[in-house]
């Protein structure tokens, strides 16, 4: 069994990035201290279970997981049906879609409340996938024991959730011309790199 | 088998194995590479981006948790000892016959007692002075499995990678090219404490000679005064920040073909 004290240097020493991932999850500051209060009092309550030697940000990630589908009041599906598979209503015309990818710091710079607002619209499960991949740096397998669900289940959940956030960001910049903006500018630099020689 | 779209997903997600990846490579055309390649920048920009988005855990909230864990423990560690006061009047009163303090066996009790206090302050006084080590103080030596013993994990570079990525280090190793003009191998690594401080401390050789890596956080020091590098006439060390994380690499041999197999793109 772990030594008490470690057990806390330990929550202590990852408390920040859990409670970043708790933030990202929720999306607001009370709710996030509530699931961070619950998550850390239940791991301590627990902790005769943790053993030594194992990943023990995954075994943490693994309960604040859960607190946080209860905090957003959605039930964990391990499985999705194979209609749902189906991504074709997410589907995103290719070519907005490259002039949007093929300069993200544009984006982001223009856009970034957008696609912080579009993180929200997401459900539980592809927000934690997403940010367990891009942000922890956990590989599919992780993520899987981590969410407790198939390997295929958190491809799905990560594809269906970067379709949507496009999707959702791509409405923004069509619905206020910042891709007409940006074409401008584009246009602009093309010009006075013509003049310049 | 993977359909072609997760292929490609796993591909941009860096999921693959090298050999998927030079399987999947040479059935794409350049163009659909650079495509895929173009995919994962937007990808990694979008997430570091929201990464720079979340609010670390508010200090007070994290006191308030660690004094409700902190004094449990201690409650724990209290031997109970009942109060002679107020709860005196709730105990029953029972008559016990008196003590003769001219019985042998008193005596032999209490000096057993005296002995076993003995035994249990000189225990807990081993304990602290044993924790209060710190517990990297490296000594180089020629003798590479001498080196490689303290390691808590033994692996190849791969496993090494993984082992910090567990452990809360992400910081991406490559696995040095069978071309590279040094011979670098990876025998383990471990996770140490030096003075409240947290490294990953990972046991390289650089062309036959051993190098001490540690990675930590990019604030903390070196710990230099918890290394014996008296058994070396000379060392080199150099470091290399990786987004929060920092690398140093010392022992005898130049840190420079080491420092370039860690960089923090991917993992």
């Amino acid at each position: 069994m772990i030594n008490d004290y470690e057990f806390v240097n330990m929550l202590e020493e990852y408390r920040n990035e859990f409670f970043r991932y708790i933030y990202r999850i929720v999306w607001n500051d009370s709710v996030a201290e509530d699931v961070f209060s619950s998550a850390v009092q239940t791991a301590w309550q627990s902790r005769e279970k943790f053993k030594p030697g194992s990943n023990f940000r995954a075994w943490m990630y693994r309960i604040i997981t859960n607190k946080c589908y209860v905090a957003n009041r959605e039930i964990k599906r391990n499985s999705l049906d194979v209609d749902e598979l189906d991504e074709s209503h997410f589907a995103v015309d290719p070519d907005l879609e490259k002039r949007m990818t093929d300069d993200p710091e544009w984006i982001t710079e223009h856009a970034g409340d957008e696609l912080l607002e579009a993180m929200k619209q997401l459900s539980t499960a592809e927000r934690s996938s997403l940010i367990l991949l891009a942000i922890e740096r956990y590989s599919y397998k992780e993520i899987a024991e981590i969410l407790e669900m198939p390997v295929g289940t958190v491809m799905t959940h990560l594809s269906r959730g970067r379709t949507r956030l496009r999707r959702l960001l791509m409405d923004h910049v069509l619905n206020t011309g910042l891709i007409d903006l940006k074409n401008k500018h584009v246009q602009k630099h093309i010009n006075q790199q013509l003049k310049q020689g | 088998m993977m359909n072609q779209s997760r292929e490609y997903q796993a591909y941009v997600d860096e999921q693959l194995s090298v050999d998927q990846v030079i399987n999947l490579e040479k059935r794409l055309s350049k163009e659909e590479i650079a495509e895929l390649e173009r995919e994962r920048e937007y990808e990694n920009h979008i997430s570091n981006f929201i990464n720079d988005s979340g609010p670390d855990c508010p200090d007070d909230l994290w006191a308030k948790l660690k004094d409700q864990m902190i004094s449990e423990i201690e409650q724990n560690e209290d031997v109970p000892v009942p109060s002679i006061g107020s709860k005196q009047k709730d105990i029953p009163v029972v008559h016990t016959p008196k003590l003769n303090l001219h019985d042998f066996r008193v005596w032999a009790i209490a000096a057993m007692f005296i002995i076993n206090c003995a035994f249990i302050v000189a225990f807990l006084q081993y304990r602290n002075t044993k924790n209060d080590q710190p517990q990297n103080l490296i000594v180089f030596n020629e003798d590479m499995d001498q080196f490689a013993s303290p390691a808590e994990f033994k692996g190849n570079f791969t496993d090494v990678k993984q082992y910090l990525h567990n452990v809360g280090l992400p910081v991406n190793l490559r696995t040095p090219s069978p071309n590279m003009h040094h011979k670098i191998k990876a025998l383990g690594a471990r996770v140490v404490k030096v003075q409240e401080q947290r490294y990953g401390e990972v046991y390289m050789s650089c062309c036959d000679k051993p190098m001490l890596v540690l990675i930590g956080r990019k604030d903390q020091q070196f710990p230099n005064e918890h290394i014996d590098f008296s058994n070396l006439s000379f060392y080199h060390i150099d470091s290399k920040v990786i987004g929060d994380l920092r690398v140093w690499v010392a022992g005898p041999h130049k840190p420079d073909g080491i420092i370039s197999l860690f960089d923090g793109d991917s993992i």
